[in-house]
């Protein structure tokens, strides 16, 4: 169903494939922030008994996954998605119900959770890079079994802005089953945004909601 | 003055029985701290046979089928009660050790390396350094737990810097001098201050290894 609000699109989906099918598709448009986060297998750390702890540490033993450990990426300049500069692994992995932690990093088990978080600068050629490099980073991490939990993009506005007050956002996020995709902000910069970026986004979200029985409704 | 020994050449069989024999914190006859080093499989390939695509691509193709993820490495540091990984590079930025012009010649337009893929993909850490902890208990939980454990999985110890205590319940860690292993094999370098008693601990425990294992001169 779709949902719109002063300055917000909304699509929603029970479907996963809809997460899947916008990051493969996201427009070649320049984005100065992206973060998005990534868990494998779809399974989420974030739970909030001991018996659902000891659940999830069982599946993650089950599909060989480091429990709690978590590695942030980075798009650079000139070089894509480059290997991330430090692991983290959460002191939940030494205090694993299953005692498992230790031992599945050791033996090669999958990162958990994969974080993306890049900001450039103001006039950084960088913006288009993310966007030309990211289709392929997430096939790689879809084939590797990584399912999106959430994910923000802030979209240029247009070339030489001189600030970015006016942001432009786009969000996906899952609440209970459903996935949400969100486009913020971009009747309230209506008449700053270049018109070829803004048709870019809304025929990505258009074609989605085409795809996935959402509905992107006008504003005005 | 030191009186050093050398057993040659050096090999995982070596140091890891070495590790697993060598006198530990019974009545203080321990070194004090150190670290040491493993490399998976013992599988390691010399940077400068790593300058060509082909070899690469032959290297990258290695460490999958090893489940190794290529140059990705681990620090494990004793923390209070346990071994815990630090916050390191998984793998080293290429940017820095590659000559740039290299990187962008080779990597763009775009293309993800293919030790991000590799990554995503899981697999082993290639290269694991465990700095061992001043307590007796990290020192038995390195000994009696992790280094069985990593060379379970698969682990061959590459290295190893451990220092001694000059005498029992001693405060200054390098006085006593140091046991080395690595490419030039275990050498254990007593120095003049080094207790008698445990240099004999050490020494016995030296001798031992060195009947099995030395083949030089």
């Amino acid at each position: 169903m779709a949902r719109t609000t002063e300055r917000t699109y909304t699509l929603a989906s029970g479907s996963p494939d809809l997460f899947r099918t916008a990051l493969m598709s996201l427009p070649q448009q320049p984005v100065y922030h992206a973060n998005a986060e990534f868990h494998a297998d779809g399974l989420s750390p974030n739970v909030r008994s001991t018996e659902q702890q000891v659940n999830l540490e069982r599946r993650l033993e089950r599909k060989n996954i480091i429990p709690y450990s978590h590695i942030t990426m980075t798009c650079e300049m000139g070089l894509g998605f480059t290997t991330p500069q430090s692991g983290i692994y959460d002191g939940r992995l030494l205090r694993c119900h299953t005692n498992a932690g230790l031992t599945k990093l050791l033996s090669g088990g999958r990162i958990h959770t994969i974080e993306i978080s890049s900001t450039y600068e103001l006039d950084s050629p960088v913006p288009i890079e993310f966007a030309k490099a990211a289709p392929e980073f997430f096939r790689h991490l879809f084939e590797a079994g990584y399912e999106l939990e959430r994910a923000k993009f802030a979209a240029e506005v247009y070339e030489g802005q001189e600030s970015r007050t006016n942001v432009c956002t786009i969000d996906l996020g899952k609440i209970d089953s459903q996935y949400h995709i969100y486009l913020h902000g971009f009747r309230s910069i209506h008449s700053h945004m270049q018109p070829e970026r803004k048709a870019a986004w809304f025929d990505w979200f258009k074609s989605l909601e085409g795809q996935y029985k959402g509905g992107m409704k006008n504003d005005t | 003055m030191t009186l050093e020994r050398t057993i040659q050449p050096g090999s995982h069989e070596l140091y890891f029985e070495a590790l697993k024999t060598m006198p530990l914190a019974a009545d203080g006859y321990a070194y004090e701290s150190g670290d040491a080093f493993f490399l998976a499989d013992g599988f390691d390939y010399p940077a400068e046979e790593l300058r060509t695509t082909e070899q690469k691509k032959r290297f990258m193709a290695e460490c999958k089928r090893r489940n190794i993820i290529s140059r990705s490495q681990l620090f494990l540091e004793y923390d209070s009660h346990n071994y815990f990984p630090k916050l390191v590079p998984e793998v080293p930025d290429m940017a820095n050790e590659y000559d740039m012009d290299d990187v962008m010649r080779e990597f763009l337009p775009f293309k993800l390396h293919s030790e991000v893929a590799a990554i995503l993909g899981g697999g082993r850490k290639q290269f694991i350094r465990v700095t061992i902890g001043t307590t007796e208990h990290a020192r038995r939980l390195f000994h009696h737990s992790l280094l069985p454990e990593l060379v379970n999985k698969g682990y061959q110890v590459d290295g190893a810097t451990l220092h001694l205590f000059a005498h029992a319940g001693g405060t200054n860690p390098t006085e006593g001098g140091v046991i080395y292993m690595g490419s030039d094999g275990l050498k254990l370098v007593p120095t003049e201050h080094l207790h008698p008693e445990i240099s004999k601990k050490y020494e016995s425990w030296f001798l031992t290894l060195a009947d099995k294992y030395h083949k030089g001169d």
